[in-house]
């Protein structure tokens, strides 16, 4: 990444910080998550588990995230620990509850693009 | 067994269904509250095509299925033509079927009933064989019906048999014994049992009983036990 060509777009991120977000949102399931908590703020691993397979199978994912079980086991191991990392969210264990993190405005807009790109790629308006 | 001892045991039961998706999809939600089955909204920018609805029975996830096969059957059912055409399969219907069985719904319209009736009567044209037993409360209803029965009787071996008030002289048709009814067990009552000469996996059942408001309060269901003691009642009625 060659943070000289674009200053202006991630003012105050660091390459760093800009790596750790979008390797937050590399996943799908992740950037559903990410969009469902932009929404709502918190909600239980249950509940986005609900969010990831019901959304994955609306978009005609033949995959894992299509089952349950299996898809509330990846968030809990991988997926909202990834995100955790990231500072996009807290995720905590005992609760097993998801909250998303107090984000700096810069951050709001990388997160926000990724998944407006994803959402505007996969689903459609009528 | 009556029908309204049937319906009754579906009273408590613990079904929640959550759509997510547009805020134009919060009509869905109205439509089921008005079935009298806990639904609730949340927000979710899927558009309209991928917005889904998530179904829990006794508190955990039972199955998610497109919103559009929701809002087709609640909205504008699909009741096809009543002409002989071939019954075809579509899988969205059927998941939703079989998402919302053993479901209570308190509000069913006539066009509601004749597309899960036709979606079970397909089903048995696939199967081929076996036992169907209909009752749609008089007999002259079936006259609307009477181009996919005899479609239904002349392509498969199936054995049907058609209950209802005698209200009318059925013709003749191979295939199908019509039941003229003088009581009135069955006056009120929309019903369809399949047995799938024995199959459990292809057993089906629509039982509706209609309301004092014009409504009818029914459920759908697949379980092989409950659909073996449905087709008992009926055969008991004429007996």
């Amino acid at each position: 990444m060659d943070q000289h060509e674009q200053p202006a777009e991630t003012a105050g991120l660091s390459s760093e910080r800009l790596d750790t977000l979008i390797r937050a949102l590399a996943a799908e399931p992740r950037r559903m998550i990410y969009t469902y908590l932009a929404e709502h703020d918190s909600a239980s691993i249950e509940e986005l588990t609900d969010v990831v397979v019901g959304w994955s199978r609306a978009r005609g994912r033949d995959t894992a995230t299509c089952n349950w079980d299996d898809t509330r086991t990846a968030l809990h191991h991988r997926h909202l620990p990834v995100l955790d990392d990231a500072d996009v969210i807290t995720y905590d264990l005992d609760q097993q509850t998801a909250t998303l993190a107090s984000l700096s405005p810069s951050t709001a807009e990388v997160l926000s693009s990724i998944t407006d790109l994803d959402t505007a790629e996969t689903d459609h308006e009528d | 067994m009556t029908v309204r001892t049937l319906l009754r045991r579906f009273e408590g039961s613990d079904v929640a269904i959550t759509v997510y998706g547009p805020p134009a999809t919060k009509t869905v939600v109205e439509r089921l509250t008005a079935q009298r089955i806990d639904a609730t909204w949340r927000k979710l920018p899927t558009g309209h095509q991928n917005a889904f609805v998530v179904i829990h029975r006794d508190g955990v996830f039972a199955e998610t299925v497109p919103l559009t096969a929701v809002e087709t059957f609640l909205c504008k059912p699909e009741i096809g033509s009543d002409d002989s055409g071939t019954p075809d399969s579509d899988p969205g219907r059927q998941l939703l079927r079989s998402a919302l069985a053993n479901t209570l719904f308190s509000s069913l319209t006539p066009a509601q009933l004749l597309a899960t009736s036709h979606e079970f009567e397909d089903r048995a044209y696939r199967v081929g064989e076996g036992t169907l037993r209909v009752s749609f409360q008089s007999l002259s209803i079936f006259r609307s019906q009477r181009g996919r029965y005899e479609t239904l009787a002349s392509d498969t071996d199936l054995d049907i048999h058609v209950y209802g008030q005698a209200d009318w002289e059925p013709p003749t048709i191979p295939g199908i014994s019509f039941h003229p009814l003088t009581d009135t067990a069955l006056e009120q009552v929309w019903l369809l049992a399949f047995d799938a000469a024995g199959d459990d996996q292809n057993k089906c059942a629509l039982v509706a009983e209609e309301t004092e408001d014009g409504p009818f309060r029914g459920v759908w269901t697949y379980n092989p036990r409950l659909v073996d003691e449905i087709m008992t009642a009926v055969v008991a009625v004429d007996e």
